[in-house]
């Protein structure tokens, strides 16, 4: 039962006792009040002349803002709960009092005593239930209860309206103001009890901060709300859209009631009950919208769409009504104001306060309730007052003009509702507080502080230390303390001084003079500096400079003279221009390419185009780093090239070959972005677009949307091309010029990738079916590392039609894990792409989805088949997308073979005594035969990894032990598969990508070292970690003593060592000995922390293992020396 | 009350950032926060949850460790530039240890989270943390090695033997 209900309303199965108690609390609530307000109301349109029905309006806004008043200072200052409770009971009170005074006092007073009683608390709780709710439920699950909640809320209105006729005919007014009093009573109870039956509230995230503020009062809560509003357009454009709905809604109220009153010619019970009934038969109508259609509407149109329904009809109704009076049509109008306006549009209004952020929405919503409505309705009651008094019924015309005007100010809120989302993310988003970062500032007091730091302390790296932050603070003032330190430190800290001033942007005469005797100074480095700080006081152009200059070109350092040419070739004069240029010839032309790097980096200093020509020959250097010199100068000099032709075409002729084929991934990166300023080059743009370092794509990228239009036109063809890849990013690149264009393309290609991932998690299932085996696993973890990539690539592309800070805060919150900031997100995605992508996207990241659970939405969405496993097998021998798939997959039918082989010579034992001939068995996957013909194809692949991979399998089939392979191969015997598997059983590695480890299994090395060989001995440089991949290695450390040597561990097969050395570089502290013949990988440290710089979270990894080794160890230690706590504290002591 | 200024030059003496540059050290002391505890509290309790690095700026700390029969055995006595908590800092697991104030004792604290994102940025901090653990380990495998027997190659050659 529960289930089909929970299926029905879309409410989980541990939501129903929550449920449970909030729907008592709407039935209690509504019940009373739609006897209350039909009631009333009509009471109060009779005892009230004809032209003052504006009045209840009027009074209505003002008595409104007057609650508000009232319940702001409390919104955020105490729990949701209480306000809720006290709201109830006092109403309670105040009915009571009510009903007294209607003894005592004439029908006005006592009905618009009543009347706005009812409706002030009326509007407090409905506006603050929301807030109240989502203390229990999430935004995703209230997108859900809420249309829930709002079928039991017309039930409820519905019954209560079917019995007003029956009660008003049996029983006077007063009964039913009780039962309403009564009513407020059961809520009140039911709100103290929630937290007792419900459990607590959930989501108290901003409580106590809020607690520990000081109280505000009621004008500065709606002084902040106003803040919030008017600093957000999508609250503008609410706050917008609310008054136009007041207005409205007011006017067309006023003529409703008008029309009624005359109607039925005062009688107050007849217009109750009319109005009764229409709420009656049109609850009957909304019934079984809101049951299956309402929550379905906002999940297919989303929250924001949602928002123009009411509007729009409503802007329709009061045409038609205004337009031919008549019963019906006052009922259908009423019908509108009353169930559409609380059904449609004040729900979906709810769903949209889900876009402010939870610790301003109380009072956001306290300002816009308790002002910005009222403001509305007060428009519309004065607008028709004014009508009224004079008589014009033309101004009527005016409410069809204010609607449509109301639909405009919808529509704005819809656009602005997705932007808000994004920045609801972008606040509760953590990383980027670490943006913010801190500038320092410094007081009298905090300088001298560091002064006596700075006296006090003798080594010269804390003393230049401290000198940068004097001088990062204090700028000028720290110019006598510097000084100071010019005079009177080390070669160090003199030269380190000058350089922190040059980079603080300090200047001074006394400066000057300083530098001008540094500049003779003993030591280089000081020359050096002294004369990047008069460059930096005087500027290159100064004469006095150069003079200064010219004395250091003949300096005995090298770098010294380098360091003066560049004011000197830029110089006007002569005798200066001519002896720079000659000694920069000099430096050129060096045999040392250490020495011609330092002539073009002084050359790049220059940053003139005149000397770009140098520059552009330089890129053909023999040695790298000058390559690399020249190519970072020409950049630098960058757009003075695209206008001196000359340069141009020096440069052309040489940097075609660099985009190529340069292997220096930087410089390749450097080349790309110079074509920017090259325009007959830039068809190497799409060259540099299908490189093999996804950094020089995106260089590529991002200096295509530098050049924009004129670049489109070589970009374009590439559409077409048959590499998928280059396809993508050239449609990226282009998107980012042209957007509207391309946004389909993107689309496409999004599309496109998602099928491939959720064909990939099919495969994933058909292979869990499978037997394990270690290369199995890492197959698997290739492909989901692959779609990982492709989920990415998704990412990528679409940043470039919306903002890339849009998605990565998307993407952010998506990984995040906290169920709040993954239903904004999946909200926000919804409103920014197609329905099939934010459909399919946010599973990919739910770390609770195992492969077929994928696997099924993929062939829910996507209509995909789920394959057999030796299909996906023979897919993926042949699958060129997914990097190393075929390697090892080849590999993977070498361990089924062997595994075959190992079962067949059982068999063929038993075959030979049954007489039985060899058939296959029930559920493997190949025969032996068949293996061997696929490796066959194999044997002869162009790729190497390929080639070794299948002998590696052969070698499997045929139980070769290693060392033997070992001794007979002269080549590789390790495939790149097994090199992983081995590096993976490390427990270093155990969280790399495969990827990663690929990169690193290739730069491994393989050795086999006889029986009582020395791998390596105590004390000689280490930063290698050693795999045993077959035999047995001691490790041994020598006691200061004697010869001996203590046996600290034995290293067996798949286990390592020296890995305490491999971070480092430090010597070896223990000595490695084969005890029997033994095979070796082994890893340097090079490759490993090139590794590490470009994949960050590698590092952290690594911490995490490096940290429980530590504590293994400490333990052990503490074990070993528990006898004696002495000892053990003394041990310990020396570690730090 | 400790400035970035003042918590960068005390972060810069603390032996596990002694290499770091200027520019990681400013970020670091902005994600640090300071705790002021009183006489004889506990900062950490033994099996609390870790993933915090504590710096000692003034005070005394002991570090103790319950034994087998529920004595409490004190390791360590830490001072100004003192620090714990390094070694369950980066994998959250349980402190091993409980630490708990002599005197009033003021303390740096990094965490696991932003230091984790800190890492990402700037991927050279990693790395100096890991070669400050790497030699760390080296020196405990050291003193392993020191309480360990030790015996001649051919004596080895023999167990070796015997462990079948």
């Amino acid at each position: 039962m529960t289930n089909l209900l929970s299926n029905l309303f879309n409410i989980r199965r541990d939501e129903w006792r929550r449920f449970s108690v909030a729907s008592l609390m709407v039935f209690s609530s509504i019940f009373g009040l739609v006897w209350a307000e039909n009631t009333l109301r009509a009471s109060f349109v009779v005892a009230i002349g004809n032209e003052y029905i504006p009045f209840i309006f009027i009074g209505d806004a003002i008595i409104i803002v007057i609650s508000f008043a009232f319940y702001s200072f409390f919104a955020d200052r105490f729990s949701n709960a209480s306000i809720l409770i006290t709201a109830k009971l006092g109403a309670a009170v105040m009915a009571l009092v009510g009903l007294g005074l209607k003894q005592v006092a004439s029908p006005l007073i006592t009905y618009s005593f009543l009347y706005y009683l009812l409706r002030s608390s009326s509007e407090i709780v409905s506006n603050h239930w929301g807030t109240y709710l989502a203390d229990y439920y999430d935004t995703l699950a209230l997108k859900r209860i809420f249309p829930a909640l709002a079928v039991v809320l017309r039930l409820t209105a519905m019954t209560s309206a079917l019995t007003l006729p029956l009660i008003n005919s049996v029983a006077e007014q007063n009964v039913i103001l009780l039962v309403w009093c009564f009513t407020l009573v059961v809520n009140g109870t039911a709100a103290i009890a929630m937290p007792y039956i419900a459990g607590p509230p959930t989501t108290t995230m901003d409580r106590p901060a809020e607690r520990s503020q000081k109280r505000a009062s009621y004008l500065e809560n709606m002084r902040n709300g106003f803040s919030f509003v008017s600093e957000s357009g999508f609250l503008r454009a609410f706050s917008f859209m609310s008054i136009m709905m007041m207005l409205v809604l007011a006017m067309l109220n006023i003529e409703i009631s008008k029309f009624l009153k005359e109607s039925y010619a005062n009688d107050e019970t007849a217009i109750a009950n009319y109005t009764a009934h229409v709420t009656v038969i049109g609850g009957l109508v909304m019934l079984p919208f809101q049951m299956f259609v309402f929550s379905r509407i906002v999940s297919r149109l989303g929250v924001g769409r949602t928002n123009l329904i009411f509007p729009t009809l409503t802007a329709i109704l009061s045409g038609v009504f205004l337009g031919f009076s008549s019963r019906l049509l006052a009922g259908l109008m009423y019908f509108n104001n009353t169930s559409l306006n609380v059904d449609i549009r004040s729900t979906n209004d709810e769903l949209l306060y889900n876009a402010v952020p939870l610790r301003v929405r109380g009072r956001t919503r306290a300002f816009i309730s308790g002002i910005v409505e009222p403001i509305g309705t007060l428009l519309g009651g004065g607008i028709l007052l004014l009508s009224f008094i004079y008589n014009s019924p033309a101004l009527t015309g005016l409410i069809v003009g204010f609607g449509i005007l109301y639909i405009v100010s919808a529509a704005l809120v819809t656009r602005r509702y997705s932007h808000a989302l994004i920045s609801l993310l972008k606040n509760e988003n953590y990383s980027l507080i670490l943006d913010a970062g801190t500038d320092l500032v410094l007081d009298s007091a905090a300088l001298n502080y560091l002064k006596t730091q700075l006296d006090n302390n003798q080594d010269d790296d804390a003393k230049i230390f401290l000198a940068r932050i004097i001088c990062e603070a204090a700028g000028t003032d720290a110019i006598p303390i510097m000084n100071d330190l010019l005079t009177n430190g080390s070669s160090a800290v003199r030269a380190g001084v000058i350089d922190i001033l040059v980079n603080a942007n300090i200047r001074g005469r006394d400066l000057e003079a300083t530098y001008s005797v540094l500049i003779h100074d003993d030591d280089p480095d000081v020359r050096k500096a002294a004369l990047v700080g008069l460059a930096h006081i005087l500027g290159f152009n100064n004469r006095a400079y150069q003079a200064q200059a010219l004395t250091l070109l003949a300096d005995p350092d090298v770098s010294v003279q380098a360091h003066a040419l560049p004011g000197l070739l830029i110089a006007e004069e002569q005798p200066q221009r001519s002896r720079a240029i000659a000694s920069l010839k000099n430096l050129l032309s060096s045999e040392d390419p250490q020495i011609r790097e330092l002539g073009i980096q002084a050359v790049t200093e220059t940053k003139s185009p005149i000397y770009a020509r140098l520059l552009a020959h330089a890129l053909t250097d023999e040695a790298d780093n000058v390559q690399l010199a020249a190519i970072e100068g020409l950049q630098k000099i960058g757009p003075s090239i695209a206008t001196n032709p000359e340069t141009q075409s020096d440069v052309l002729k040489h940097l075609p070959s660099l985009v190529q084929t340069e292997t220096s991934a930087n410089i390749r990166v450097l080349a790309v972005r110079i074509l920017e300023w090259l325009t007959d080059a830039q068809p190497l743009l799409v060259d540099a677009l299908s490189d093999q370092n996804p950094r020089v794509r995106n260089t590529a990228v991002e200096t295509i949307s530098r050049i924009g239009k004129p670049a489109v036109g070589i970009v374009e063809p590439v559409l077409h091309a048959e590499n998928i890849q280059l396809q993508k990013m050239a449609t990226v690149a282009l998107a980012q010029i042209q957007q509207s264009q391309y946004e389909r393309l993107i689309d496409n290609y999004a599309r496109a990738n998602l099928k491939d991932i959720y064909t990939n998690y099919a495969r994933l299932d058909a292979l869990s079916a499978l037997p394990e085996h270690p290369s199995l696993d890492i197959l698997r973890s290739t492909i989901r590392e692959h779609n990982h990539e492709l989920r990415d690539e998704i990412f990528y592309m679409l940043s470039a039609i919306h903002s890339g800070d849009t998605m990565k805060i998307i993407v952010e919150a998506l990984n995040s894990g906290d169920p709040r900031s993954i239903a904004n997100a999946t909200e926000a995605l919804d409103s920014l792409v197609a329905a099939q992508i934010s459909n399919l996207l946010p599973p990919l990241f739910d770390q609770q989805h195992t492969d077929s659970d994928l696997a099924e939405i993929g062939q829910k969405h996507l209509a995909l088949t789920s394959p057999a496993p030796d299909q996906v097998i023979r897919d993926l021998l042949s699958d060129d997308q997914i990097p190393w798939a075929r390697l090892i997959t080849f590999f993977v039918l070498g361990e089924i073979g062997a595994t075959l082989r190992q079962a067949s010579t059982q068999q063929n034992w038993q075959a030979l005594l049954a007489d039985e001939p060899e058939t296959k068995n029930n559920g493997q996957l190949f025969t032996l035969d068949e293996i061997r013909v696929m490796l066959r194809v194999a044997a002869n692949d162009p790729q190497h990894h390929i080639r070794v991979a299948a002998r590696a399998a052969h070698r499997l089939i045929d139980g070769k032990d290693i060392v033997r392979a070992a001794h007979e191969a002269s080549e590789q015997v390790l495939s790149l598969v097994e090199r992983i598997i081995f590096l993976k059983g490390i427990p270093f590695f155990w969280n790399m990508t495969i990827k990663q480890l690929a990169t690193l299994a290739s730069v491994c090395e393989e050795k086999l070292y006889p029986e009582d060989s020395v791998i390596f001995e105590q004390g000689v440089p280490g930063g290698t970690l050693y795999v045993v991949v077959s035999g047995r290695v001691g490790i041994e450390r020598q006691s200061q003593s004697s010869t001996a040597s203590a046996r600290l561990r034995t290293v067996e097969d798949r286990a390592y060592f020296g890995e305490s050395t491999l971070f480092d570089n430090s010597r070896t502290t223990t000595s490695a000995i084969a005890v029997v013949d033994t095979f070796t990988m082994h890893l340097h440290h090079a490759p490993l922390v090139e590794l590490m710089q470009e994949y960050p979270d590698i590092s952290l990894e690594l911490l995490k293992v490096m940290s429980h080794h530590i504590r293994v160890s400490t333990d052990q230690l503490a074990e070993l020396s528990h006898r004696s706590e002495n000892r053990a504290k003394n041990v310990l002591s020396k570690l730090d | 009350m400790l400035s970035v200024i003042e918590k960068m030059i005390f972060l810069k003496s603390v032996s596990f950032f002694r290499e770091m540059t200027v520019n990681h050290l400013k970020t670091l002391a902005s994600v640090c926060e300071e705790m002021l505890f009183p006489e004889e509290t506990t900062i950490l309790s033994e099996g609390d949850p870790g993933g915090t690095l504590y710096m000692i700026v003034s005070g005394r700390v002991s570090i103790e460790q319950t034994n087998a029969v529920r004595q409490s055995l004190r390791l360590n006595l830490l001072e100004s530039r003192g620090h714990f908590g390094e070694d369950t800092l980066f994998d959250n697991s349980p402190s091993p240890t409980s630490a708990i104030t002599l005197q009033d004792t003021l303390t740096l604290q990094i965490s696991h989270q932003p230091l984790a994102l800190l890492m990402q940025q700037y991927p050279g901090i990693a790395l100096h943390f890991l070669q400050t653990l790497s030699k760390r380990m080296q020196a405990i495998d050291e003193q392993i090695a020191d309480l360990s027997r030790a015996h001649s190659r051919p004596m080895h050659k023999v167990y070796d033997k015997l462990d079948f």
